[in-house]
């Protein structure tokens, strides 16, 4: 039991940031706050990523000055890949969020969700 | 796992990394966890060449150069507005 839940520790982690992530977005009022919990989501679905190409006691997938056990032990590229692709995706997105901030906060001069709900031309 | 030796060494410096984020848990003001964070980064950085040591990956040393520069930036920003200088 105590063995199953240190092989899989980094999905637990990934289980406890998507709780925390999601708390933040559904029960916090600023929006500043709203899109730190929305980049902790973004940082579990990597690390879920992540873990997904573990394979355990293997080396980097990179074969400059590769020790040669590392020949056909490495782990899976894969999934590097795509957390590149989702790391560059999520900074574009939390800049935009952040920038649409920045403009709610000018035009209504707070940040609470609850008030800035009506939409005022 | 070539050389054990350096990877104790990463695991004391972690322990010290771990008494600097308790610094940044219960830090009474902003500017205890600003110092704790800072703190932090350099641990962090000496324990990525210890690990790039241990593993005997010598490109793991630049992932530590990479993220000494940058917690740098990512403090001196967070110290300016603490001054107040921004705007």
């Amino acid at each position: 039991m105590n063995n199953v839940v240190l092989v899989n520790l980094p999905f637990v982690v990934v289980a406890l940031l998507l709780a925390v992530g999601f708390y933040t977005i559904g029960f916090k009022r600023n929006l500043i706050k709203v899109v730190i919990g929305i980049e902790i989501l973004e940082g579990a679905v990597n690390l879920f990523l992540i873990a997904l190409g573990y394979v355990k006691g293997a080396y980097a997938p990179i074969y400059t000055m590769a020790p040669p056990q590392a020949e056909n032990n490495m782990v899976l590229p894969t999934p590097q890949a795509l957390t590149l692709t989702s790391i560059v995706i999520g900074v574009a997105v939390s800049a935009l969020m952040l920038a649409f901030a920045v403009n709610i906060y000018r035009h209504y001069g707070t940040l609470d969700v609850t008030k800035v709900r009506r939409l005022r031309g | 796992m070539i050389a054990p030796e350096f990877f104790y060494a990463a695991v004391i410096v972690m322990i010290g990394a771990f008494m600097a984020l308790l610094r940044v848990f219960f830090g009474p003001s902003v500017p205890d966890r600003v110092v704790g964070v800072d703190t932090l980064n350099t641990l962090i950085v000496a324990g990525m060449v210890l690990l790039g040591a241990a593993y005997d990956r010598t490109i793991y040393i630049d992932i530590a150069i990479v993220y000494a520069l940058l917690s740098y930036v990512g403090t001196l920003a967070i110290a300016r507005y603490l001054q107040g200088g921004l705007e």
